[in-house]
């Protein structure tokens, strides 16, 4: 029996379309909406004919999370068509009612004999992770900001007994004041990081991106570490130009990226180490170099340095302690700012971190 | 020595400061949030203020905002406490009157003590040098 075989395989095609649990859209290779799915209709309140015939980033606006809407230019579909591969992202999606729906989507290229001639999106309604995420972030932010308070009065505390403000202190005192104080400084530093950790994990985390200064930055981040640094008896060497190096930065995020490649080269370096902080200029690209004498990363530990909660096992890990959080911070920080961090070291010689920032 | 308003919501925080200020020989009094703030200004005369951001009630940007410190009260300094994650805030709170900011959770107390003495010693708003 002969059946008009182009209506089969369009019906096919659109039974096809229609089973795929996500929502999905299909263009031409001018990007007007050929195909579309009833999840797609529902997740964007759209009817099928408003959409199909449409100019795809016309109908279908992409936003961020305040509304703010993208342009099309720097949508995923658009970039696909650009380039002919694939591309994934979070967005969000505008829909009838105008409000903005979190979504994660895939758009790929539709290649005939060579040729582009349209492409296919899958979209996924990302609402409820979204919410988890948002909820957990919201969480960790909160309990740290209770947990630094306290931990801020036993500072002062500590801070008065060290500084003499209530009379001398036997030498026996004084250590065991100086116990607390490294303990204090460790418990301040790891609320920090997991409220700067739950911000940076945050997809959609907007940069405040400055002009600033970097060598003034590494100069109060060593001012800050000294205290812990003379009670190690290590010496800290800086090797900084003696002018202003500008880059574009987030500055918190910079300054927490610095203040733990410092707290991380003392933690891991025994007492009368040495730290070398130093601040390469090229016309292209500013290099930090922290480097220590320390216990170093053996090849096997070097692979999981940057992983979130990883601890690497020495014999100063244990009696330092750590959250797991510092350089997995560190990576992420850089990542968000493009900044390359490489790690070199050399078990029971120490280690050097290098950040290579592209100079604006 | 000078006439101190530490206005800080926390009690233990407020026991260090009430016992760093004193030993350095400052006359100390306590406000828990802006308005017990705005109240001691006129009472207590105070010719320094540490001033917490976050408060309950009115915090410290508000009572900024409430008091104009630098047209009602140009002699009085401005010490502003803050966190990392503050930067906005302390922008407005030095477009606000606030002569120095520190970080909370970073600063010993001799090193409170010296910004204190450095602040004190500013010149007075709209004063020439």
């Amino acid at each position: 029996m002969q059946t008009k075989p182009q209506s089969k395989q369009s019906a096919q095609t659109d039974a096809l379309f229609e089973s795929i649990g996500e929502g999905a859209v299909a263009t031409n290779a001018e990007g007007n909406i050929s195909r579309i799915n009833t999840r797609a209709l529902n997740i964007l309140g759209l009817k099928a004919d408003e959409a199909i015939g449409s100019w795809f980033p016309g109908t279908i606006v992409a936003c961020d999370e305040d509304g703010k809407i993208i342009k099309p230019i720097n949508r995923a579909i658009t970039r696909t068509m650009l380039s002919g591969r694939p591309v994934s992202e979070r967005t969000f999606y505008k829909n009838s009612s105008g409000k903005a729906v979190p979504v994660f989507v895939t758009v790929s290229p539709v290649i005939v004999d060579d040729k582009p001639v349209g492409a296919v999106e899958v979209f996924r309604d990302i609402s409820s992770e979204y919410e988890i995420d948002r909820l957990k972030s919201e969480f960790i932010s909160i309990a740290s900001h209770q947990l630094r308070t306290p931990a801020t009065a036993v500072k002062n505390f500590i801070g008065l007994l060290r500084e003499g403000y209530a009379g001398e202190l036997t030498e026996e005192q004084h250590h065991l004041v100086d116990q607390a104080y490294i303990s204090n400084e460790l418990q301040l530093e790891i609320v920090n990081n997991l409220l700067y950790a739950a911000r940076a994990e945050n997809e959609q985390v907007r940069l405040k991106l400055i002009q600033g200064d970097l060598v003034d930055l590494i100069k109060t981040c060593i001012e800050e570490q000294s205290d812990v640094m003379k009670e190690r008896s290590q010496k800290l060497v800086a090797n900084l130009p003696d002018h202003k190096v500008m880059i574009t930065m987030d500055r918190q995020f910079i300054r927490m990226l610095i203040e733990n490649l410092l707290t991380n080269a003392s933690k891991y370096t025994p007492d009368g180490g040495k730290i070398i902080a130093e601040l390469i200029v090229d016309p292209y690209f500013v290099t930090l170099k922290i480097s220590d004498t320390g216990v170093g990363i053996s090849h096997a530990d070097r692979q999981k340095l940057f992983q979130r909660f990883s601890r690497i096992d020495n014999e100063l890990s244990t009696v330092r302690g750590g959250s797991g959080i510092g350089l997995y911070l560190v990576k992420r920080i850089a990542d968000l700012h493009n900044y390359e961090i490489k790690v070199a070291s050399e078990v029971g010689k120490g280690s050097t971190f290098k950040v290579t920032i592209p100079r604006s | 020595m000078a006439r101190v308003l530490v206005v800080e919501d926390d009690p233990q925080l407020n026991i260090t400061y009430d016992i760093l200020l004193k030993k350095e020989h400052h006359i100390v009094e306590h406000a828990f949030n802006g308005f017990d703030a705005l109240e001691k200004m006129n009472e207590f005369k105070p010719e320094l203020l540490l001033l917490d951001i976050r408060m309950p009630g009115m915090d410290g940007i508000e009572f900024l905002r409430q008091a104009q410190m630098p047209k009602n009260y140009p002699q009085v300094k401005i010490i502003v406490f803050s966190n990392m994650e503050q930067t906005e805030q302390l922008e407005e709170a030095q477009s606000l009157g606030a002569h120095r900011s520190v970080l909370k959770s970073s600063v010993s107390p001799s090193q409170l003590a010296q910004l204190i003495r450095e602040t004190l010693a500013l010149a007075p708003a709209g004063s020439k040098l």
